[in-house]
């Protein structure tokens, strides 16, 4: 079995409409009523597909060493441009609760990718996964706040 | 086997993320009904003491199917036989489901009291069978061809059979040996499905045998054409069975029985690892065998022992290949072994009166793939049970067991009956009880690493084995402490309460009715749970812990009528509700929130939205009308089987139950025989099951569509002896 082949085979868009609201908390709020899909790689080992609240769209990969991207995500793993994964300053909170609830983004609170296994997002606190049927789906009422990175 | 094909198959239910949920690890409540027997006072039964006792004095719910009822239905497969008694519904296993076409691949058992199938200890003449996938029998494994009688105990036996009946028991009883008879069926059914039985009977002086043989194969069913391969397939299988009853005195017993089980599952199917699917095709092979002996010791009047040997073996062996090179392409296998010695002793003389005491050793060996090396657990157990019979009215049964395993601690469960005759044809009864069930081998010793995706489970022993050799790979990061999961990591077992009140109201002979209310609490449900951290690829692991609390509740009924000599009805119904409490409190704390799947807006669930547990029917029902005519040599009956909707499978992201577009649909299934003595020793037999035909190929794929059924049933002795002619 080849990797490209698996990859390709099994490509998927994730529905992100739900799931996450931007704010910026360097600048005064910023109401985005778009919601986008994103397409990223099925696979731990692929690349990360980069986003940009500001240009409200992907980001070439080989702009992954700069602050222009927000968050990347790849299979089930979000990174932060901060730290560990880049030098901008995007944080993230992990809000519970009704996504129509969440107007204002708090001004403080936001984690960082401080390290690689210290995520502001950590795998399996957003999914669910079924050993069984293999089957991964986000959770109701996790909320993803973002900040933007520059 | 299906288990590489399903992996992919739910990749492309990943696209777009619909959500699928698993069922939780729970349990429900089943009500079992008192069925078509009532007037059963000269029906005994040996489950609920151990020893023989009329169905009229046991202070529990009891069920017995009887051979007849077996012969009735035609049926040849058991689990369709269970399934039309009150309270006993098909289940899935909740670690799985049903995917585009293709059963779960962990089966489906029998659901008691609304609990999962493995929560229903499985006896064969008394003794455990091994071999559970996940927590699942095969009950395919089991001929009926020779079953005398199936008892079904529902609410904790735990007292006396130890882990696993924490529902209840369902006890097995096959033939006895009788004066020389052969019999021989022959059966043929749709799907190419053919069966070949036959039994005989030797008995001379104090020796008695009773030798059994069967031969059962069909072509399985195909549900889906859009689908590559079968939705059930094909498999043949052999079952022999030998019992010896030797009187040495008149005081002393010998009871040897041997059985031996094997069957060949073909398997054809779609592997998607490269750019193109590829076909791979082989063979699972299932093997089980037992040797029961027991020798029965008269002392006196009063004190009778029973040494027993029990040994047991069960052999899983799955192989296929690509049908491109011929190459193996995935294998498994796991391997049971259990030897288990016991000595009993019966103390007193009334029926009523009697003191039971045992005292009995398990040795247990498994070996599979997924487990790193072959183990084995040393068990030791004492168990007692005495009756009192007070004012020859009231039945007080009072029992405990002790189990001491090697891996968890030492477990006690008591149970109280308690039974009053207020009138000869009117009893209520009432008992109380505690269950255990260990955890599984899969959930202790599991280690496993999914080489497409990447995460890793560990089962709690062998967490800190594994997380210490993924670091050393450079899979953990070095600056994840692992302190924390390096000690001891034991599950503790599961276990209950199970309280259960009935009463039993025989009318004129003729009316029976019985009524039977039951609630269960389970603590320390075993779930899966994600390390708060990652491996290097960013791939979570994943172990199990003690975590869940969950209750059944639920009530049955059992009315059976009989209207004249010919005609029969019995009619059923189970209420069942079943329900996790941590979701409950969530609920009231407004911590849960539910996301449509269609416009994506999450709101809170509220308690009237929560369905309770997946895979529970709140109603069931079933209704069967009998005729016979011993004169004219006709038999008949209809039987029907309704199956309220029941939770699937989570659609909107909070893993419960709490939306109309999670449920399958009720459905009834009707089945129909019809039989015909033509001469003494021969009858001929035809009937159909699920003749409304109903099918559900994604939701319901182990249910085929209308199949039908021809039985000659032969009895050589009555078919060859000249019969005196009428005048």
């Amino acid at each position: 079995m080849t990797m490209a082949g698996m990859i390709a085979a099994t490509a998927t868009v994730i529905m992100m409409n739900s799931c996450l609201k931007s704010d910026d908390i360097y600048t005064p709020p910023t109401t985005y009523e778009k919601t986008d899909s994103l397409k990223v790689n099925f696979s731990s080992n692929s690349s990360f597909t980069f986003f940009s609240f500001k240009n409200g769209s992907v980001i070439a990969n080989s702009d992954s060493a700069t602050a222009k991207w927000d968050f990347g995500l790849r299979f089930t793993t979000f990174i932060l441009n901060s730290y560990a994964y880049g030098p901008g300053n995007a944080g993230a909170i992990l809000q519970n609760g009704i996504y129509s609830n969440l107007n204002t983004a708090p001004s403080t609170g936001y984690a960082y990718d401080t390290t690689t296994a210290q995520k502001a997002i950590k795998d399996g606190s957003w999914y669910d996964y079924n050993p069984v049927s293999h089957a991964f789906s986000p959770k109701a009422g996790k909320n993803i706040l973002l900040s933007h990175s520059r | 086997m299906k288990a590489s094909l399903k992996i992919i198959l739910s990749f492309s239910i990943l696209i777009g993320f619909s959500a699928i949920t698993k069922s939780l690890t729970a349990q429900n409540n089943v009500r079992d009904t008192g069925f078509n027997k009532l007037k059963t006072i000269e029906e005994v039964i040996v489950t609920t003491t151990r020893t023989e006792k009329s169905i009229g004095d046991i202070p529990v719910p009891i069920q017995v199917i009887s051979k007849k009822f077996i012969q009735q239905t035609g049926s040849q497969k058991l689990i369709d036989i269970l399934q039309q008694q009150t309270g006993l519904v098909l289940a899935d296993n909740p670690l799985g489901q049903s995917l585009q076409g293709y059963p779960n691949p962990f089966g489906s058992g029998i659901q008691m009291q609304g609990l999962d199938p493995a929560y229903t200890l499985i006896l064969m003449d008394g003794e455990p069978l091994t071999g559970r996938n996940a927590g699942i029998l095969n009950l395919g494994r089991i001929a009926v061809g020779n079953i005398q009688q199936i008892e079904i105990i529902k609410g904790p036996a735990t007292s006396l059979y130890g882990s696993d009946a924490l529902a209840g028991v369902i006890n097995i009883i096959t033939e006895k040996p009788k004066t020389n008879v052969t019999a021989i069926q022959i059966n043929q059914a749709s799907n190419n499905t053919w069966g070949f039985t036959a039994n005989q009977s030797i008995k001379k002086n104090k020796t008695a045998v009773q030798l059994f043989a069967n031969r059962y194969s069909s072509s399985g069913y195909d549900l889906d054409e859009s689908v590559f391969g079968k939705t059930a397939d094909p498999y043949r299988n052999y079952s022999v069975a030998a019992r010896i009853f030797h009187d040495f005195t008149a005081r002393t017993q010998l009871q040897s029985s041997a059985r031996l089980f094997t069957q060949k599952q073909f398997n054809n199917y779609l592997v998607y690892t490269g750019s193109q699917p590829a076909e791979v095709d082989g063979s699972s092979i299932e093997t089980d065998w037992g040797f029961n002996n027991q020798l029965f010791h008269q002392f006196s009047k009063k004190i009778k022992l029973i040494s027993r040997l029990y040994v047991t073996g069960y052999q899983n062996k799955a192989e296929v290949f690509l049908q491109s090179n011929k190459q193996l392409f995935d294998k498994s296998y796991m391997q049971q072994f259990l030897l288990k010695p016991e000595l009993q002793v019966e103390i007193g003389e009334k029926i009523n009166q009697k003191l039971i005491a045992g005292i009995g050793y398990n040795y247990e060996t498994i070996e599979a793939n997924r487990y790193p090396d072959k183990m084995n657990f040393k068990a030791f157990y004492v168990f007692s049970q005495k009756e009192w019979l007070l004012y020859n009215k009231l039945n007080i049964t009072l029992g405990g067991r002790l189990d001491k395993h090697s891996l968890y601690n030492l477990q006690f469960n008591p149970k109280l009956a308690l039974g009053y005759k207020i009138k000869p044809n009117f009893s209520i009864f009432g008992s109380i009880g505690t269950g255990f069930k260990a955890p599984d081998f899969r959930q202790q010793f599991l280690f496993f690493t999914n080489s497409l995706v990447g995460y890793t489970l560990l089962g709690a022993n062998e967490l800190a084995t594994g997380l210490t050799q993924l670091q050393q790979q450079g899979q953990i990061d070095q600056s994840v402490n692992l302190a924390p999961y390096l000690g001891e990591n034991t599950l503790s077992p599961e276990t209950s309460i199970g309280i259960n009140i009935g009463a039993r109201y025989n009318f004129h002979n003729q009316t029976g009715f019985t009524i039977n209310l039951f609630h269960n609490d389970i603590n320390n449900l075993i779930d899966r749970y994600n390390l708060p951290f990652t491996k290097t690829n960013g791939q979570a692991i994943f172990s199990y812990v003690n975590i869940n609390n969950v209750f059944t509740q639920g009530f049955d009924v059992n009315i059976n009528h009989t209207i004249n000599k010919n005609f029969t009805v019995n009619a059923g119904y189970q209420y069942l509700d079943a329900k996790d409490k941590a979701v409950i409190e969530k609920i009231k704390n407004a911590e849960l929130v539910k996301r449509d799947p269609v416009t994506y807006n999450s709101s809170y669930v509220t308690r009237s939205e929560y369905g309770g547990l997946f895979n529970r029917s709140k109603h069931t029902a079933n209704g069967q009308i009998f005729y016979t005519n011993k004169e004219k040599g006709w038999g008949a009956n209809i039987r029907a089987n309704y199956r309220g909707r029941f939770g699937f499978s989570d659609i909107n992201g909070n893993n419960i139950l709490d939306d109309d577009r999670e449920y399958v649909k009720g459905y009834t299934l009707i089945n129909a025989a019809i039989s015909k003595t033509f001469k003494k020793g021969f009858e001929l037999q035809v009937g159909a099951e699920n003749i409304l035909n109903h099918r559900d190929k994604d939701r319901l794929p182990n249910l085929p569509g209308i199949t039908y059924l021809i039985n000659c049933n032969i009895n050589v002795q009555q078919l060859f002896s000249k019969q005196p002619k009428s005048l």
